[in-house]
């Protein structure tokens, strides 16, 4: 169930409905089937097999750990339940990728040599339950948080409906008091996530599924175009994967807002970042904690010894398991890889940079800042193009033939006729406009005290956008896939 | 919160149960929506869009019972355009008028569309050999590479069993068709899209295109395969695979094949979009390559394109994706000269027979 479909419409209504009958003492009960309910619609029942099975290794290797007195059994258990986890998240979602990878290298020595290849399953959401679940072991083992003793609640944990498929990944120890606590509707919330969530929909449906029709359009058939065609797809590409995953983090956190939830902002203004460490900062939040906290300290850590070495090696290491956990593709790989070249190098280089910027009399001045975030936002465009590719070959195509000539940009831009075009060009300042109107606002409270009129101004102001320039799509989100 | 406002969230819960109910009790939500046609159908493009200006009503003609397997030596197998009763009869029943013969179509209204793949299909329903027969093979053209990719392999039409379960239990398609077909939501939804495309141009996603002079509507798929480059590589190996289906065809189950694959509307009538690319003779380049691989085929494109001249009746219909009743017939007509020219003659026959009569290649 797409948060875009008319599905989730309905579903949203009648879940509020049995809310209210079943009252605050069944409230976890009635959001876990909802969820269930919510995953199942995904029509794959091995997925949800899949999430309980997480939720019941976890939960008993975490009620197990605090019980253990002894380290060694402590330490037992907690490599046992990552391993369990980790075996669902590589079964479901790598294995055939390295079955296939394994028969290449077989064939090299005998043609007779290989293994059987397994079915593709469908994966959706299993990569962020499981890191929820990894994250939760991992703080009961270094004793930060302690086991939630209802398996009902830690079932929701890892299943709440609104998160469940595209993040954010949320730590237990933000997400569960929220859930155990009693605070039902609350109609400041309410209004709050639902404006949210229209927010969301808006950059959704008018934006990113029309940014699609241009981006596909190139990327669908790489061979027919070149030159400043295929830079202005990567350009758009870049805002309209934006566009989709913040919007769909919206949708998100304007949903469990509704539920008087608050989950972790996924998205600041990315391509706003004057570094790619900046980058991280601002995108992807919740996942870039989750590999900073628990892949990339460790390994610093391990690797202290080596100085600037051991960070560039650390950082190296952390984003190519970033890359591999957007999917199993050399083109992620090779993403991630360059996103960890990328800070690696930066370790390096930053000392020099500072120095020669003060030599150019530039150090904090505006044109620094400028230079800055056109770098990194061009740094972040090319690793795009592994990201968007269909295979490593696609990428290599548009990296040989992103400066050969100027000649189809116009034919690709008006190709879905003026209509599509004009309404993306005066999006995208309206989205800006709203960005620095929460910025400076702090839009949420504030935004309510306002007079009625701006605020009626506003909901329909949305809502007429998204019912009269949405396309119609109902089409799923990017990051789905991961 | 005020009792307004509690009316308001109040109402909006009612309403989405009431659509639940009315979606999943057909019989409780056939009050509330407006009633189907009976005597015609409106386009399948039509409904995508709901624009009025494209709105025609397309006669659904009732067609003869289908001939039992047993009764009949010409199969008929393929997608919505061989099951398509708009403007006449099936098309099996057209080509058996034509022939003279007795024409069984194989087809299942299961969503997998197991009929699209032959050696799947005929392995489900239990298919003997026995009496040699003619298989007449359709595929609309944008799904020729894809279909075409899976022929040879038993079994792409069985889905696991526990996914096709839950498929059934959590299909939501009713719902969101009640949602969408209300007496409340319909009038609105239809005014709104009128509106949008008035005003503003927008049509919905799903029409790629459009044409005014005469009224046309254009599938989005249809045009993205136009525009998807088909290389002579990707030609060779769906050419390949319909050639290796054949060979199985006859050797399995001694069956002849006949392939033909259909024009999507837009390759036929792509003058009428501004800008369109140039036909890329996906069909015919295609039908050359079968030739040259022995397998019998039909080019319907050119076959549509002697027709698709000004002042000529339309072969498909305007705001669906399938052929007019001429464009069956026309279709009919040229299967039935090519049968012919295969031998297939009334009754029965037996594999020297047929051998004899020179109906193996």
């Amino acid at each position: 169930m797409n948060f875009n479909s008319i599905e989730y419409l309905i579903f949203i209504p009648a879940l509020f409905l049995c809310l209210y009958l079943a009252g605050e003492r069944f409230r976890w009960l009635v959001l876990l089937g909802a969820s269930c309910y919510f995953y199942l619609t995904l029509k794959h029942l091995y997925l949800l097999v899949a999430l309980v099975g997480v939720a019941a290794v976890s939960y008993a290797c975490g009620i197990a750990m605090d019980k253990c007195r002894f380290a060694r059994g402590k330490s037992a258990l907690f490599w046992g339940g990552v391993t369990a986890n980790l075996s669902v998240l590589i079964g479901m979602k790598y294995l055939p990728f390295l079955e296939r990878n394994l028969n290449l290298l077989l064939g090299e020595f005998s043609p007779r040599l290989s293994v059987p290849e397994g079915r593709l399953l469908v994966s959706i959401g299993v990569s962020y339950f499981v890191f929820q679940a990894v994250s939760y072991l991992i703080d009961i083992y270094l004793e930060i948080e302690r086991p939630e003793r209802h398996f009902g609640y830690f079932a929701l944990y890892l299943a709440f409906f609104p998160k469940l498929l595209q993040g954010p990944i949320e730590r237990a120890g933000d997400l569960l008091p929220q859930l155990k606590s009693s605070a039902g509707f609350n109609q400041e919330s309410f209004r709050a996530g639902l404006l949210q969530f229209g927010w969301g929909l808006f950059k959704k449906a008018v934006v990113a599924d029309r940014l699609a029709l241009y981006v596909d359009t190139v990327y669908g058939d790489l061979h027919a175009y070149s030159g400043l065609t295929l830079l202005v797809a990567t350009y758009l590409y870049a805002l309209q994967l934006y566009y989709d995953f913040s919007g769909y983090t919206d949708m998100a956190l304007g949903t469990a807002r509704m539920l008087n939830v608050r989950l972790t902002q996924n998205f600041n203004a990315p391509y706003l970042s004057r570094s790619i460490a900046e980058f991280w900062r601002r995108w992807h939040i919740s996942f870039s904690r989750w590999i900073l906290d628990y892949i990339f300290k460790p390994l610093q850590m391990q690797l202290r010894d080596r100085r600037n070495f051991g960070t560039a090696l650390a950082l190296l290491v952390t984003f190519l398991v970033s890359g591999i956990w957007h999917g199993a593709s050399w083109c992620f790989v090779i993403w991630g890889a360059l996103h960890g070249i990328y800070l690696a190098a930066s370790v390096f280089y930053k000392p020099l940079q500072k120095k020669i910027y003060k030599r150019l009399g530039l150090e904090k001045s505006r044109v620094q800042q400028v230079w800055q975030t056109v770098v990194t936002f061009h740094l972040v465009c090319f690793a795009w193009i592994f990201f968007r590719a269909a295979s490593v070959p696609d990428a290599l195509y548009v990296v040989r033939h992103l400066f050969d000539g100027a000649s189809g940009v116009t034919e690709l831009l008006t190709a879905h006729g003026s209509t599509d075009l004009a309404i993306v060009a005066f999006s995208l300042p309206v989205i800006w406009l709203v960005h620095l109107a929460r910025e400076r606002f702090a839009a949420g409270r504030d935004f309510f005290a306002a007079p009625a009129l701006l605020r009626w101004g506003v909901y329909l102001g949305l809502a007429a956008g998204i019912l009269f320039f949405n396309m119609d799509s109902n089409a799923g989100f990017i990051y789905f896939n991961f | 919160m005020s009792a307004a406002l509690k009316t308001v969230y109040a109402l909006i819960m009612l309403f989405a149960v009431f659509v639940v109910i009315g979606g999943k009790f057909p019989a409780f939500g056939r009050m509330f929506v407006a009633p189907e046609p009976v005597t015609y159908a409106l386009g399948d493009q039509y409904r995508m869009c709901e624009l009025d200006r494209f709105r025609e009503e397309i006669q659904v003609v009732e067609s003869a019972p289908n001939p039992p397997l047993d009764e009949t030596e010409i199969i008929t197998l393929g997608d919505s355009f061989f099951n398509s009763a708009l403007g006449s009869e099936f098309f099996a029943n057209e080509l058996s008028k034509k022939i003279g013969l007795k024409v069984h179509n194989m087809h299942t209204s299961e969503f997998f569309e197991p009929q699209s793949y032959p050696l799947s299909y005929l392995e489900k329903i239990g298919y003997k050999e026995g009496r040699k027969r003619i298989v007449v093979l359709e595929s609309v053209e944008r799904s020729v590479l894809e279909r075409a990719g899976k022929y040879n392999t038993l079994g792409v039409s069985t889905s696991n069993k526990l996914d096709a379960l839950a498929f059934k239990v959590l299909k939501n398609s009713d719902v969101e068709y009640f949602f969408k077909h209300n007496l409340i939501v319909e009038p609105l939804g239809r005014r709104l899209k009128n509106f949008r495309f008035e005003r503003l141009g927008i049509v919905d996603k799903s029409i790629g295109a459009y044409s005014t002079d005469p009224e046309m509507l254009f599938y989005q798929r249809d045009i993205q395969f136009s525009r998807t480059k088909k290389t002579e590589a990707m030609l060779d190996l769906t050419a390949d695979s319909i050639a290796t289906l054949s060979v199985t065809l006859k050797k399995r189950y001694d069956i002849d094949l006949v392939y033909m694959a259909i024009p999507d509307k837009y390759s036929v009538y792509r003058a009428l979009v501004p800008k369109a690319e140039e036909y890329d003779r996906f069909i015919p380049r295609l039908c050359a390559k079968l030739s040259q691989r022995g397998v019998k085929n039909l080019d319907v494109y050119s076959l549509y394109s002697r027709y698709n001249k000004p002042g000529m009746p339309p072969i498909y219909y305007s705001s669906d994706t399938h052929y007019t009743a001429l464009g069956k017939s026309i279709l009919a007509d040229a299967t039935a000269e090519l049968i012919k020219g295969l031998g297939a003659t009334a009754g029965p026959t037996d594999r020297q027979a047929a051998s004899d009569s020179g109906m193996r290649r």
